[in-house]
């Protein structure tokens, strides 16, 4: 193991060291040299590409947003007062323009425009001055005299939140429709009053200004730290998460993502289990290589990356591939955090410059925040010409219109903002311009597409050119302008005429455009159009735009559905999607009358019986009631309907009109799903004629325990005293193997009772047969207590009270009485004092110097310590705590230690427990993953979502961190440094940097169990790879990618056959086609793709189908050593299939 | 130098000061409102209130007319804000908005508190009003358990201006209903309203807004006039640059104090991490004391030379 960051720095640590306190030694060990040449030569930059300082220090300090003006200068927002303004201290913040007048690269001209800012996290210049972000608002100033300082200042709009201010009003940045985009993150909570109307977002998203009408909008919701945002050549947005980790956004208009404030459902990004970005840029024009040009860049702030992802179209949106970086580094104050084309040509990267990048983690105050430095660097295509920076301001308008057709987005970008600066005196000239372009010209159409858009920057509505372009021959010309529809919709003669062949176009992304302008025209005609899009092939961008459109037009298409004056077009399945989509209890009526039509059939009809069963009123529920009677219903429907109306009733308080004793024939009923379901819904309705038989199915020995387990929920709901008395007969029952169920079900009931039963039950219980009872008695008020009584003197296992620890400790309110009396009666030694003062200075030294990142690897892949079951790398693990692919980018070796041994101590935004007691007595603990009106969504520590209705809600509060604490009491020192050594090298550039290649991480290897002797004596391993029954289990990729062949278990096979072992990892597809999977070469490997015996080899070349495909592999074990399993997805050539690794848990 | 958008020329100043005095009315007019000594006020309301703490006016007026007394101001505005307190909420339900907005007045122990609401509740049109007329009960009922004064503020007129803003005809005609309801529930409660909505120059020469809605500096200049006729204050000399500029940058150190950056971290689910920080916020309590102690040796009336500035600014 080398350690380069060491050689690196040795020579400004050994300077800094003289220099300081014996105190501050641990911590300048993370401080670097501040010389940008010793910075700039860190720096690993893609081939064929150089780096050169354009400006740094002192005439720039914590720049924090850039951006271009036409002229060419940068305008950049910097803040040295950040994160918070002392009491006393002046807010100077400063907006600076730097100019390179000489066009050698370098800025040569400095001047501060504005000043006396209070945090400044965007500048856009614009409107003849700029537009600045300023805390709780955006301002506009204006230099009227020239000399580049700022003479006005005009407050634009107020009312900004600044809960959090790493979170505040930023990236600003003009769309081609001439609005001004602006940016905020989750913490922000904006109240902004415009002449339309007062306009709120509490919580992260993107905004849409036109500043001349004081229009503002919503443009998305969500995002954690919505850091980045471009628009590309074709109008279409995208965004990057500086804390989520999904890398590429793809903008659909009006959704919500991830953290989104009042979302009922959320779109995901398009590299799911990506580190975390800041800023966006397409990179364009003639200066860069081809094979760059309509790239992404951004930049991975925590890893010190500047990173490339490349898009193609898939369906109605797209999908993002990650390419070796543009820049990286171990330098650990490099800090790219804006990314811009440049009038040249060039790539500029704005650098913040701090080795300390946490906002709420480290302390405002540690001195080791930087508040002095920053650099702008500039990236060059070596041995290419730049781009001659072109002329803009001073052009002819028609030189200025043919600037319009330049390659570079830069200069089409700027010239029209120099055209609306100019006003409406350029429309004449425009026109003539639209005329004269040759229809010859290959580019003709997106010409005319930069045309439109000029239009709509100069807010001039222009309906035969727009017709045009909606008829387009490209597709993307068709769907940016079907965006412009919805800007001049009050100013079109008939919107709905130009949308109507639009949502049946031949393309998705048209389709979706089309059907989201829809719900900008609250017309009964908009929905009926817009559903018609559901006639063609739907994929889940597209599906997820009907969907929000129809919940966006509800008020208007339901009532109008309710009068009978909808027009589905004879296709109910549109109505049951727009039903569904809208959830809302009046839409049963109208389900019903669907379903009496029967013109509803297979999947819409089983989804239109569910939705009715959640939502509908007695007689809707009658008649559910009705099908789930009838024997002529398949079984799982019964089964759905069931459990659906019983839910029902535990939500709403509804009960189906008929005769519910009817219930009690189903407890007779073939398919146990059935029985235990029936079984539910008697004790639900508190159906006394069917209780004996309740009874019954509960005490059968020979029942199946499905159905049991079923009678026993039953049991619990009817709570009298005989099925109470049954209950507590099972619950003592050594031996049953409903015993457990019994006891937990008995806990709503009896909680002293049930504890005293419980003590006996954990006496002789394993681990995995007692998670139920310590989930349950954490899960009610005062349940940890009394099991914590009855277990006093009793004796459990000490895997038992290991787990039991760890329940407690991830309830959001650990018990310290349940604590002590585990430790004893599991006989466990006492937790590990807290690491203190020296020692902890000690541990924290030895993390560097004697710390083995692959042997922390080894201990944190442990299953005893459980770390992945939480927290995902790379997105392959549990989805409970942050990813922790670029943690040791971001964290501080002391930040590490301390979240691992005291969870509480700082937890990561967006990951505070929710704690929420409800009327019935339980206790909820989970991470908040939504919540809407009616219901409130956690996420527990077991990975699982929870849902709690709002109306049950008796006390929701913010708790701490879910992770135990303690989990680390097991390891010895050693390998408690070799996990905080692993963990702070993931991100940083090196072997533990989560590699671009598109690799399996989620595996899942089959679990050993003696009967599969038989079935693979039988079937063979056919018949093991795809049967469903078989247990397997999680396990994941190393962040190398490769899946230990240690960590696949090895199986019991008949005594004579070779040892082998099972994996299989999944992969999803979502345009079909031939799909490439490399693998390595292993004698004796044996491959299936879904049911199919493939041929392995080093690549595999394969058709496949829209959808998920399991990958199985057996890979022998013993007699030819292999390292284990590795499957990477390439693109097969000429393809257009786009496939994406299943990640998640 | 920085100086503000659209500043009128003083000409305008000198015609609508003698507009206003001209317009005043002949009948009874109440008694001229007063601050006693030791009044601690406060200003409540959206965007208007909370803008006018870094503009001055109205309370640089109120502080030279009542200049030999010691009077303390907090302005509590909050854009976006409601009769509900909506603006005020942050991470918890709406409901908690309020509850902020009682606590932050509550603690300051008002004996006068201006009250400007309406604006932004009456884009819910007739459909709203009862509803609104409730809301602004409950928070009189809140506000009157202080035992403070209470002065009733009304919106502003939104001014015409040219399109592409919007015309204002039709939110105006629904604010005049909202006006409407803040003037009877004040009559009715006993409250002194100063009528911004029927009392501003309905026809300016000149533009009071920069977006129909918001006033620039001259506005609040202008807003502050009114106020001082409407109270009874007659014509009160117009402060000196100095003192507003000080009330300014009293008011930003209060706004540091009251509404700190960073409240997730200093107080809120965040505070086990930088709670330790929430220690600096009340230091900024001296300093704003010591601001108004530089307003106390500002505010004794000095005769103003702006009467010369002015005129050298319009020419």
């Amino acid at each position: 193991m080398t350690f380069p960051r060491r050689s690196l720095f040795v020579a400004g640590l050994a300077l800094a060291l003289s220099a300081s306190s014996a105190r501050a030694q641990r911590e300048l060990k993370d401080i670097p040299n501040t010389d940008p040449e010793i910075e700039r030569k860190s720096f690993q930059v893609a081939d064929g590409f150089e780096v050169n300082l354009f400006a740094a220090d002192p005439i720039l300090a914590k720049p924090i947003q850039m951006n271009f003006d036409a002229k060419g200068r940068l305008w950049v927002a910097s803040s040295e007062v950040y994160p918070q303004i002392e009491p006393g201290q002046k807010a100077n913040d400063k907006v600076v323009i730097l100019e390179d007048v000489d066009g050698d690269g370098k800025a040569d001209k400095t001047s501060v425009f504005a000043q006396g800012l209070l945090i400044p996290t965007g500048v856009e210049p614009g409107d003849g001055g700029a537009y600045v972000a300023n805390s709780t608002e955006l301002l506009h100033f204006k230099d009227t005299d020239g000399d580049g300082k700022a003479d006005t200042r005009r407050v634009v709009l107020s009312g900004f939140g600044t809960e959090d201010t790493h979170h505040i009003l930023h990236t600003l940045r003009w769309g081609g429709d001439g609005q001004l985009y602006m940016n905020q993150s989750i913490y922000i909570h904006s109240h902004i009053e415009t002449p339309h109307g007062v306009r709120r977002l509490g919580g992260g998203g993107i905004w849409q200004f036109r500043p001349e009408t004081m229009e503002l909008d919503v443009f998305m919701r969500g995002l954690v730290n919505t850091w980045g945002h471009h628009v590309d050549r074709w109008g279409q947005s995208f965004a990057t998460d500086g804390a989520g980790g999904e890398g590429i956004n793809y903008v659909l208009p009006g959704a919500y993502y991830f953290t989104a404030p009042d979302a009922v459902r959320i779109l995901q990004g398009l590299n799911p289990g990506s580190p975390k970005h800041c800023g966006l840029e397409v990179m364009s024009g003639r200066h860069l290589p081809e094979s760059w040009r309509g790239s992404l860049i951004t930049n991975d702030f925590r890893g010190h990356r500047v990173c490339r992802f490349v898009l193609s179209d898939d369906g109605a949106a797209f999908s993002s591939r990650e390419q070796p970086e543009l820049i990286k580094t171990t330098h650990g104050a490099f800090r790219p955090i804006d990314v811009k084309m440049g009038p040249d040509g060039a790539i500029y990267i704005a650098d913040w410059y701090n080795p300390i990048i946490q906002h709420g983690e480290v302390d405002f105050r540690d001195p080791r925040r930087d508040h002095t430095h920053g650099r702008i660097w500039r990236v060059t295509a070596k041995g290419r010409p730049l781009v001659a920076r072109p002329g803009l301001v001073d052009a002819t308008t028609p030189a200025l219109l043919d600037a319009l057709k330049a390659p570079e987005d830069w200069t089409r970008h700027f010239a029209k903002r120099v055209i609306k600066e100019r006003g409406s005196s350029v429309l004449p000239d425009l026109a003539a311009w639209v005329k004269a372009i040759d229809p010859a010209d290959p580019e003709a159409e997106h010409h005319r597409l930069e045309a439109l858009w000029t239009y709509q920057t100069l807010d001039t509505p222009e309906p035969d050119l727009l017709a045009k372009l909606l008829t387009s021959a490209d597709p993307r010309v068709r769907a940016a302008a079907v965006r412009v529809v919805q800007h001049w919709k009050d100013r079109l003669s008939n919107p709905l005429a130009l949308l109507a062949p639009r949502v049946i176009d031949d393309h998705p992304r048209v389709r979706l455009e089309a059907v989201r302008v829809l719900g900008h025209i609250p017309e009964v005609a908009s929905a009926e159009l817009a559903f018609q899009a559901l006639d063609r092939p739907v994929d889940k961008f597209l599906d997820y735009a009907i969907w929000l459109t129809a919940r966006d037009l509800q008020s208007v298409w339901l009532p109008a559905l309710q009068a009978g004056k909808f027009d589905d077009g004879g296709k109910p399945d549109r109505l049951v999607f727009a039903l569904s989509a809208v959830g809302s209890p009046a839409v049963a009526k109208p389900l019903v009358e669907a379903l009496r039509s029967g013109t509803l059939a297979g999947e819409a009809q089983a989804r239109a019986l569910v939705l009715i069963a959640s939502l509908g009123g007695p007689d809707e529920l009658g008649m559910a009631l009705e099908l789930a009677l009838s024997d002529k219903s398949p079984a799982a429907q019964r089964a759905t309907l069931l459990d659906t109306l019983a839910q029902a009733y535990r939500q709403r308080k509804v009960t189906p009109k008929g005769d519910l004793a009817r219930l009690a024939a189903l407890l007779d009923a073939k398919d146990d799903a059935v029985k235990a379901a029936a079984a539910r819904a008697i004790g639900a309705w508190r159906v006394a004629a069917a209780q004996p038989r309740v009874q019954a199915l509960a005490q059968a020995k020979d029942a199946a325990i499905s159905a049991r387990l079923g009678a026993i929920d039953g049991l619990a709901a009817l709570n009298d005293p005989a099925s109470r008395a049954i209950l507590e007969e099972i619950g003592a029952s050594k031996g049953s193997p409903v015993r457990g169920p019994a006891i937990v079900a008995l806990s709503a009931i009896n909680l002293d009772q049930s504890a005293e039963l419980a003590a006996s039950y954990l006496a002789n219980a394993d681990a995995d047969a007692s998670v139920a009872i310590f989930e349950a008695f954490a899960g009610r008020k005062g349940g940890q207590m009394s099991l914590a009584r009855e277990l006093a003197g009793k004796t459990v296992a000490a895997d038992v009270a290991k787990l039991g620890l760890r329940l407690n400790g991830t309830s959001g309110r650990p018990e310290p009485k349940l604590v002590e009396a585990l430790t004893k009666a599991g006989k466990l030694a006492e937790a590990t004092k807290p690491l203190m003062g020296a020692d902890r200075e000690k541990l924290l030294a030895d993390v560097s110097l004697v710390g083995d990142p692959a042997r922390g690897e080894a201990v944190f892949r442990r299953d005893a310590l459980q770390c992945l079951k939480c927290h995902a790398i790379a997105g392959a693990g549990g989805q409970v705590g942050p990813g922790l692919e670029s943690l040791g980018g971001s964290a501080q070796v002391d930040y590490i230690l301390d979240s691992l041994l005291e969870p509480a101590k700082a937890v990561k935004e967006n990951y505070h427990a929710t704690v929420v007691a409800t009327s019935d007595g339980k206790v909820v603990t989970g991470l908040k993953v939504r919540q809407t009106d009616t219901n409130l969504v956690l996420r527990d520590a077991e990975d699982r979502e929870v849902t709690i209705p709002v109306a049950s809600i008796e006390e929701q509060k913010i708790g701490g961190s879910l992770m135990p604490a303690g989990l680390t009491d097991q390891l010895t020192r050693s390998e408690l440094v070799d996990l905080v050594r692993f963990l702070s090298e993931l991100g940083k550039v090196g072997p533990y940097s989560v590699s671009k290649a598109p690799v399996a991480r989620r595996w899942q290897v089959l679990v050993p169990r003696n009967e599969l002797i038989k079935h693979l004596h039988i079937s063979g391993y056919d018949f093991v790879a795809n049967h469903p029954e078989f247990p397997w289990k999680p396990a994941y990729a190393k962040v190398s990618g490769l899946l230990p062949a240690d960590d696949v278990p090895t199986l019991p096979v008949p005594h004579d056959n070779p040892k082998v072992s099972m994996a299989r990892c999944q992969v999803e597809v979502s345009t079909p086609g031939k799909v490439r999977f490399k693998l390595p070469t292993i004698a004796g490997l044996k491959l299936w793709i879904d049911a199919i015996r493939v041929e392995p080899a080093g690549t595999v070349d394969i058709d496949l189908k829209p959808g998920v495909h399991t990958i199985t592999f057996l890979l022998p074990k013993g007699g030819q050593p292999s390292d284990g399993l590795r499957l990477e997805l390439q693109d097969a050539p000429g393809s257009t299939a786009r496939a994406q690794m299943t990640l998640g848990k | 130098m920085i100086r503000h958008d659209r500043r009128p020329g003083a000409a305008f100043w000198a015609g609508l000061l003698w507009l206003a005095l001209a317009a005043c009315p002949a009948i009874a007019a109440p008694p001229a409102f007063e601050l006693k000594d030791g009044d601690r006020v406060v200003l409540l309301g959206g965007t208007f209130i909370e803008r006018e703490q870094s503009y001055g006016h109205v309370e640089a007026l109120l502080t030279s007319r009542f200049s030999n007394r010691n009077v303390t101001y907090r302005n509590l505005g909050w854009s976006g804000d409601t009769v509900w307190g909506e603006a005020r909420s942050r991470f918890g339900p709406p409901a908690e908005g309020f509850d902020h907005l009682k606590q932050h007045v509550e603690a300051l122990k008002p004996t006068v508190i201006f009250v400007n609401y309406g604006l932004n509740e009456s884009f819910a049109g007739k459909a709203g009003l009862p509803e609104f007329e409730n809301g602004l009960n409950v928070l009189l009922n809140v506000l009157d358990k202080t035992g403070a004064k209470i002065v009733l503020i009304t919106p502003r007129r939104l001014e015409t201006l040219p399109p592409p803003l919007p015309n204002p005809a039709k939110a105006n005609e629904r604010l005049a209903d909202y006006v409407k309801v803040l003037q009877s529930t004040a009559a009715k409660r006993g409250y002194r309203v100063v009528d911004l909505f029927n009392d501003f120059p309905a026809d300016p020469k000149y533009l009071l807004t920069d977006n129909g809605l918001h006033l620039t500096e001259p506005g609040y200049r202008e807003a502050a006039k009114v106020i001082a006729n409407s109270l009874g204050l007659g014509v009160i000399p117009e402060e000196s640059n100095k003192l507003r500029a000080t009330i300014v940058a009293k008011n930003q150190l209060y706004f540091y104090r009251w509404r700190p950056q960073n409240e997730t971290y200093l107080f809120g689910f965040r505070k086990h991490e930088q709670g330790n920080n929430a220690r600096e916020i009340p230091l900024f309590d001296p300093l704003v004391a010591a601001k108004e102690a530089e307003i106390a040796k500002l505010r004794v009336p000095t005769i103003p030379a702006h009467e010369t500035n002015r005129k050298e600014e319009g020419r």
